[in-house]
């Protein structure tokens, strides 16, 4: 039974490139939002990520990891590193692109200057993102992300953190279980 | 095991509460009143005393026939207030924390006699410094003001034999000539510093230390804003100094901060530790003004009700040790084997003479008399003297102190004349005003 369902996942997948597994490797502007707005500036970072389909549905298990180094026109400076899981899911829309929402959880550690702290502290993401397939083997798409640094668990604390990422994706869809 | 991710291990700072809003506002004035200050006296004598010269008198005899005064030369021809002041401010530290990393430049008009000075950092508008970041929650009591070059113009140059005048002086200032002579590097150690130990790491302008009056603790949310005054408006003079390059002998006069603090006499070659300053803190917009009748013309300070008003009064009972110590260096010898001779005895004499007193600068002993103990008694009274966070000038027989944040102050004013170049030191008695939080944004009378 099982060997049978595994031949059948294995002939949708073959046609369906999107359900392999895939990593990737994303750069893009960074940018923070809101109150966060007022202490750092714009910059550009980058990151890696991976997906896992959940068998043949339209679900994806993701992890992702990024580096983002903050600067601002003063002294301020945040060094971020989010490291996240998620739970993607792919819009029913049939046409070339693919295009599939996001939202999960994770941490973030960050240092500031100069208030000299390094931290983890909880994160909370939501996004989208839009797939171009290159053949089979590769795809290479747009994301979009909104980061919020959970902040406000502290007692006396009056502000999360706030971040958009936006990128431009390269990844590689590995055919790990064959034919 | 995102769950468990989020809560186990996670830091109890909240970063970005301590970042947010912190950027501070910096205003840099001039002058010893916080707001409508005296106008520029008309340059006079008085500021180009005898106390000026760093030259040797025996010298200025020998050289002009001028026996009726230390310093070289009486070119009243040339006697003028400087018309520029310019300020080369590398950075700025509060704490020694990084604070406000900018270099700021700025050229300042002196409007001498002028009854409405139009240069904000003279006129009690202040100039805007590059802001700054601080942390909440944090107790800062110094800003540090880094000051590059400070160079006012109307320095002229003069040949010591002749007593002709050969030029204006020139400088570099912002990456351009200028006209004019940075006094910065003579105001950065003090005679008292040049005899000490520390005097390698002693530097008295790089950084300024400017306390800030009552300290300041941001928390979080408001618009701070820190004013940090330098007494420059009314407090500069003259001074002179040899310039020896080969076979020229120059007279280079030039402007630099008033002595009034630490004396500075013949043959020094430094006039630092003159450099006042007080920084204080508001809310903006969380204040009010306090406004009344006074005698006019004089100055009205208002101090925290807490300190005494002898801290803020130069005490005139300490005065610089004498210069018994005075051994002049000889003039360096004419070619002939003679005077080659006399000047390597004098010397000799100078040196074991000089490195005695030395010592005794930096013995600590318990003799109340001795050197170290006069020397350290002078520099304690002038590191102890404030300048009140609070003060203004009353031309008329009204005054206003504005931008007064809420608190109990002890107002004064001044009862004697205070000449260009001095600061106030006799004051009336105390009156005790308080600013109520209600009353933000008013104006309180008090007739002094």
């Amino acid at each position: 039974m099982c060997v049978t369902c595994f031949k059948q996942d294995a002939d949708a997948r073959e046609t369906d490139p999107l359900k392999f597994p895939q990593i990737g490797v994303w750069f893009g502007p960074v940018a923070p939002l809101a109150s966060t707005r007022k202490s750092v500036d714009t910059v550009i970072g980058g990151g890696v990520f991976a997906r896992v389909n959940l068998w043949q549905s339209p679900f994806k298990l993701g992890i992702d990891g990024s580096y983002q180094k903050y600067d601002s026109k003063s002294i301020n400076q945040i060094t971020m590193y989010p490291v996240y899981g998620s739970l993607l899911y792919r819009l029913p829309i049939s046409t070339m692109l693919a295009f599939q929402l996001k939202a999960g959880a994770g941490g973030a550690y960050i240092k500031a200057y100069p208030v000299n702290v390094q931290q983890w502290d909880p994160l909370f993401v939501a996004g989208g993102e839009l797939f171009f397939p290159l053949g089979s083997m590769a795809a290479i798409g747009l994301r979009v992300d909104y980061l919020m640094v959970y902040e406000k668990r502290i007692p006396g604390a009056q502000r999360n953190g706030h971040f958009l990422n936006v990128g431009l994706f390269v990844n590689l869809n590995l055919d790990l279980f064959g034919r | 095991m995102i769950g468990a991710f989020a809560i186990s291990g996670c830091g109890d700072q909240p970063i970005f509460d301590m970042l947010a809003g912190s950027n501070v506002k910096v205003v840099l004035k001039g002058s010893y009143e916080s707001n409508d200050p005296r106008p520029w006296l008309a340059y006079t004598d008085l500021l180009n005393d005898d106390t000026i010269a760093i030259v040797p008198p025996n010298y200025a005899l020998a050289y002009n026939n001028n026996s009726t005064s230390d310093h070289y030369l009486d070119p009243s021809a040339y006697n003028a207030l400087p018309t520029v002041f310019n300020l080369d401010i590398a950075e700025m530290k509060i704490n020694k924390d990084d604070f406000a990393p900018f270099r700021c430049v700025y050229k300042c008009a002196i409007n001498e006699g002028s009854s409405s000075d139009s240069e904000p950092f003279f006129n009690g508008t202040g100039l805007i410094f590059k802001s700054g970041n601080i942390i909440s929650d944090k107790q800062y009591d110094t800003l540090q003001i880094y000051l590059r070059k400070v160079v006012m113009n109307n320095a002229q140059k003069f040949n010591t034999a002749s007593g002709n005048f050969e030029g204006n002086l020139e400088t570099i200032f912002y990456e351009k000539t200028v006209n004019g002579y940075d006094v910065n590097p003579y105001q950065c150690v003090a005679i008292y510093d040049t005899l000490r130990e520390e005097f390698e790491s002693t530097n008295r302008v790089f950084p300024l230390s400017v306390p800030i009056s009552g300290g300041l603790v941001f928390d979080g949310s408001s618009d701070i804003v820190i004013e940090a005054r330098m007494v420059f408006k009314n407090y500069i003079r003259r001074y002179e100094r040899l310039y020896v390059a080969g076979d020229t002998y120059n007279s280079y006069h030039f402007w630099g901060m008033s002595d009034w603090s630490r004396e500075v006499r013949a043959n020094d070659s430094y006039i630092g530790g003159n450099v006042l300053c007080v920084a204080r803190s508001y809310v903006e917009g969380n204040t009010a003004t306090i406004s009344g009748t006074v005698p006019a013309g004089s100055y009205v300070i208002a101090i925290p009700a807490g300190d005494l008003i002898g801290s803020y009064v130069i005490d005139d009972g300490i005065t610089r040790p004498d210069d018994n110590y005075i051994a002049i260096a000889p003039r360096t010898p004419g070619e002939d084997i003679v005077s080659l001779l006399d000047y390597y005895v004098s010397n000799q004499k100078f040196m074991d003479f000089y490195a005695s007193y030395v010592m005794n600068v930096n013995k600590d002993d318990t003799d109340l008399t001795s050197y170290h103990n006069a020397w350290t008694d002078h520099e304690t009274s002038r590191t102890n003297l404030k300048i009140p966070p609070l003060a203004t000038w009353a031309n008329g027989s009204t005054y206003q102190l504005t931008n007064v944040p809420p608190g109990t102050y002890q107002l004064f004013y001044s009862t004697s004349v205070v000449p260009a170049g001095s600061l106030p030191k006799d004051f009336s008695a105390g009156v005790v005003v308080t600013v109520l939080e209600s009353q933000i944004g008013s104006t309180i009378s008090q007739n002094l």
